[in-house]
């Protein structure tokens, strides 16, 4: 379980985070959505630790993540935006290398290293090197890099981004599997179909600030709106803020 | 310590997956020992000082005090076989005396005897035999006259208007030290070389390939991590530097340096004593490489800031060359001018003090500890971790 409270954060005069409370549960998957610049990566980045908020605290299945760091680190997977990965290594020594850094190793990690790349059906690729992957293989392994520790808490950094459907289907079979098994998701997205296909609960972010939460029909009938796009729209406030969206 | 090894382990397979980690480190051990083979060894060939002066004699049987003269000199006398004037213009004699019939007529009745002396004198290759030929008869020419004036109750030494003394106070191994001097400069560069790359690619290159975030995500301390990447340049920056000394070592053994009077002089003391300069200067290098291109935020810009460093030790040396400043122990203590202090007294085949080695080391060694607590901090700080 994921808690935020109060955060805040800002950049010289830029207040890019402004008060963000929240709840991601555990057994749910929860949708941080917003148009581009509305804060959703530096609340991200607080929130698995990167980030120091000027107020404010995040607790980690009840672990306060700026006192815990070593515990919450177990606790957390995360896909950040950018995936980093290491071109001149393969998919497995990704897996390896973050599976011993976290302190795992011998016949489970292998293992455990089998398991996902058979969720991810990436055998084929498992073996190569990262350099030349396809943007939905390199999410495929920076995903199964964040997940080698088996974490509770998952954060995804708009994770379907630049992907194509074949991928996202893939990307949306795991978070279904990650669900079942009692695990908390996170993810950020500003996409609208992403959030009603998979998400229970949505916390819209304009500006720093969370302007709604609940689930999608919540929102929507909080809104009045017709469809979550336009209740989207509604809370944002202006549609010039969409543009490139 | 896991971590700690799975770090270096995975930098490690990650650098000599790269083309540029490894030619950066392999470029100096091959391409320096070549140069100073052909350097060198175009030198031992021209050069034929310290080899034994072989007299070709033409004719030697009309002379024979002028033979054992030149015997007690320490030459080597051949007689010339019959067609040495064109074994000399072949190149294949470099001069060759003629002792003529009338030698001994000449030399007994006191008039100048005349000896021909066939060269081809415009080859350079026979300059020296030719000068050394001379030198050694004009010095039989006037022991002879100096007897000659002796027994008509004259002192030899009217006859010398001037006696030039030449006192070359150049010992063997301090002529070694002027054309072996370049090796510790060599070996100074490959160190500041070798790991760059390595360097580079761990720290601003994670940071430009984004991959620093998650990896600082992992429960991994930070002097953890900057330690397992220290390792891998270290690696890197020793490997360099041993198969630099190593080759050095092969080339000049194969060449020939008594022919330029050289002694090589690097037995393994001095190589026990290089090690001692070198290693834990590898060290404190490393570490710098590796605070420095903390900062960069590509591999590009991480790559101008490290470029300069091997440029440093290039102004020790200019100021020692132009200022004339005699080496002394307390520069030992500032890193690069201590090693190369260092290193110049060891190839002057002084006895270094090891009180210098003592302090170099642990100069090196605590600065080295000073930028890896530093890099670790720069990892705690956001505007480094997150800024791309």
């Amino acid at each position: 379980m994921i808690e935020a409270h109060g955060l805040r954060k800002t950049f010289g005069n830029i207040t890019a985070v402004d008060g963000v409370s929240f709840i991601a549960r555990d057994g749910e998957v929860t949708g941080l959505l917003g148009p581009n610049g509305a804060g959703k990566t530096t609340s991200m980045r607080i929130i698995y630790g990167l980030a120091r908020p000027d107020s404010g605290r995040v607790l980690i299945d009840g672990q306060d993540c700026t006192t815990n760091t070593v515990e919450v680190a177990r606790r957390l997977g995360v896909v950040p935006d950018t995936r980093g990965l290491y071109p001149r290594l393969t998919c497995r020594e990704h897996l390896r290398y973050f599976g011993e850094l976290q302190n795992l190793g011998g016949q489970d990690l292998e293992r455990r290293m089998d398991e996902l790349i058979g969720w991810l059906e990436m055998e084929d690729i498992a073996d190569r090197r990262v350099h030349g992957f396809s943007q939905g293989e390199r999410v495929k392994v920076a995903l199964a890099r964040a997940l080698v520790h088996g974490p509770q808490n998952i954060l995804m950094d708009e994770p379907t981004n630049g992907l194509d459907v074949m991928s996202t289907r893939a990307l949306r079979a795991l978070v279904l599997r990650l669900r079942k098994q009692g695990k908390c998701i996170l993810f950020s997205t500003h996409i609208m179909q992403e959030v009603t296909a998979i998400c229970d609960r949505v916390i819209v972010i304009g500006k720093g600030k969370v302007v709604a939460s609940g689930t999608t029909e919540e929102i929507i009938r909080m809104t009045g709106q017709p469809t979550l796009e336009d209740a989207f729209v509604d809370l944002i406030g202006s549609r010039e803020e969409l543009v490139g969206i | 310590m896991k971590q700690l090894l799975a770090i270096l382990r995975k930098e490690l397979k990650d650098s000599l997956r790269d083309r540029r980690s490894v030619f950066a480190a392999l470029l100096v051990p091959f391409l320096i020992p070549l140069m100073l083979g052909v350097v060198f060894g175009s030198m031992a060939h021209d050069g034929k000082k310290g080899r034994p002066l072989i007299i070709t004699l033409s004719g030697g049987e009309r002379a024979p005090s002028l033979v054992s003269f030149l015997k007690q000199e320490g030459a080597t006398i051949q007689p010339a076989p019959a067609d040495f004037e064109a074994l000399v213009r072949d190149g294949k004699l470099d001069a060759v005396v003629v002792v003529p019939e009338k030698y001994g007529e000449e030399f007994v009745s006191a008039r100048p005897a005349k000896l021909k002396l066939v060269a081809d004198f415009s080859r350079s290759s026979a300059e020296d035999t030719i000068l050394r030929v001379a030198q050694v008869i004009g010095r039989y020419s006037s022991q002879v006259s100096g007897l000659r004036l002796l027994a008509r109750g004259v002192s030899p030494e009217v006859a010398q208007a001037i006696d030039l003394q030449e006192t070359d106070l150049s010992t063997q191994k301090s002529r070694s030290a002027t054309l072996l001097g370049i090796i510790p400069t060599i070996l100074m560069t490959v160190i500041l070389i070798a790991g760059v790359y390595v360097a580079v690619d761990s720290t601003a290159g994670e940071r430009e390939r984004g991959s620093l975030e998650p990896l600082l995500l992992n429960p991994v301390p930070r002097q953890t991590l900057v330690s397992g990447k220290w390792l891998a340049v270290v690696a890197f920056t020793v490997g360099g530097f041993g198969l630099t000394l190593a080759s050095i070592l092969v080339v000049l053994n194969l060449i020939p340096l008594q022919n330029i009077g050289i002694s090589l002089g690097i037995g393994a003391r001095e190589v026990v004593i290089i090690l001692l300069i070198a290693l834990p200067f590898s060290i404190f290098i490393s570490a710098l490489e590796l605070l420095l291109a903390t900062f960069a935020r590509t591999v590009r810009e991480g790559q101008t800031y490290l470029s300069l460093l091997p440029l440093v030790p290039l102004l020790p040396t200019m100021l020692m060359e132009f200022r004339h400043v005699n080496p002394a122990t307390w520069m030992s203590a500032i890193p690069l001018l201590g090693q190369q202090v260092l290193f110049a007294s060891l190839m002057r085949g002084e006895n270094g003090p090891p009180f210098g080695l003592f302090i170099a080391a642990t100069v090196s060694v605590t600065l080295a500890v000073v930028c890896l607590k530093h890099t670790a901090r720069l990892l705690e700080d956001e505007k480094i971790v997150l800024a791309r």
